[in-house]
């Protein structure tokens, strides 16, 4: 299901064909993970967010009109789940008084888990300290494919400013490779 | 003013990489990094990024996509009938309304017939209570656990 028709998933959506999302699951998934780690810059509850995401198409997959492309939608509502953890996860940790950053921890990062080029491996340390708005303006960009249009949608930015995020993105992991081109 | 021609470049370089650059400008990019070195640095180690940033690659767990279909099955059974009892909701509702509607009739009709018929009052609406309004209501009552019994048989919960 290379091609499929957007007004075909909106149709399906609205009847909620739990074959149509099978589909769509299978096509998604890798991505939906990819997209949520750059996002959250850790692995831990990305499933659980990936479970939700597919749960919250289910139930308001009659929003998605069909008119534009589906990934920038499904991005959409999994940034807002991911979001809305980020924040219960905030406040939970200031009810619980547990304020302390946690200590370094010796585990690699995902991104270092994941690198499998050696350029790849120099730019995970850094994507790892990179702020999570950055990280996941490089991700849409340049593995998702999305038009800065797109991206502005998904973020509820102005362009410029995704832009910039993309700029700066930028500018800080070439900021590794540039130490590395200088060290060879 | 002063104009750093290298500033520049590196705009429009940024600017190419998001794929927003002008025929003319790529002309002038092209040639300006052909005699310029670090400019020439700055565009190869822009573009390792980009391509460094493909490098990547995520594990997913195999189990995932097992569970997400569950729950998604599981969840698509549950609105289906959540959307089924919708109308049931207000068939009930109205059954009430008319039962209670009619039993009021009843009592008052009860009332004026015993007065026609020179009946007792008393003895006369205890049996329309007994023998109408209560066992109307119990009917109408009963229609939601029946209709729950049935869904229970289905295996939806």
């Amino acid at each position: 299901m290379m091609n499929t028709d957007t007004n075909q998933i909106a149709r399906g959506l609205r009847r909620r064909d739990v074959a149509l999302l099978q589909l769509l699951v299978e096509q998604y998934q890798y991505r939906l993970v990819r997209y949520l780690t750059y996002l959250l810059g850790r692995r831990d509850a990305v499933d659980d967010l990936v479970q939700e995401t597919w749960l919250r198409v289910l139930e308001r997959g009659h929003s998605y009109d069909g008119k534009s492309r589906f990934e920038p939608w499904l991005f959409t509502v999994a940034r807002n789940l991911a979001f809305d953890h980020m924040r219960k996860r905030r406040t939970s940790s200031l009810d619980t008084n547990d304020t302390l950053e946690p200590p370094a921890s010796p585990a690699p990062s995902p991104f270092e888990q994941a690198a499998r080029t050696e350029d790849a491996q120099r730019l995970a340390q850094s994507l790892a300290t990179l702020e999570p708005h950055y990280r996941e303006a490089l991700v849409l960009r340049f593995q998702e494919d999305l038009s800065l249009e797109e991206m502005a949608g998904v973020v509820g930015a102005p362009v410029s400013t995704v832009s910039s995020r993309i700029y700066r993105g930028l500018a800080a992991l070439r900021a590794q490779m540039e130490g590395t081109s200088h060290a060879r | 003013m002063h104009v750093d021609l290298h500033q520049v470049m590196r705009q429009i370089i940024d600017k190419s990489l998001l794929g927003e650059l002008p025929a003319h400008e790529e002309q002038t990019l092209r040639e300006h990094v052909a005699t310029c070195d670090s400019c020439r640095e700055y565009l190869d180690n822009s573009n390792r990024v980009v391509a460094g940033l493909g490098g990547f690659s995520f594990e997913v767990n195999p189990e995932l996509q097992h569970k997400v279909m569950a729950s998604l099955t599981r969840r698509a059974q549950q609105l289906e009938l959540s959307t089924e009892h919708k109308p049931m909701v207000w068939i009930y509702l109205a059954a009430l309304v008319l039962t209670v509607a009619g039993s009021l009739v009843a009592e008052q009709m009860s009332g004026l017939l015993g007065g026609v018929l020179h009946l007792q009052a008393g003895p006369l609406k205890s049996s329309v209570v007994a023998l109408w309004i209560v066992p109307s209501l119990c009917f109408c009552l009963l229609f939601p656990v029946l209709h729950r019994l049935a869904a229970g048989e289905k295996g939806i919960s």
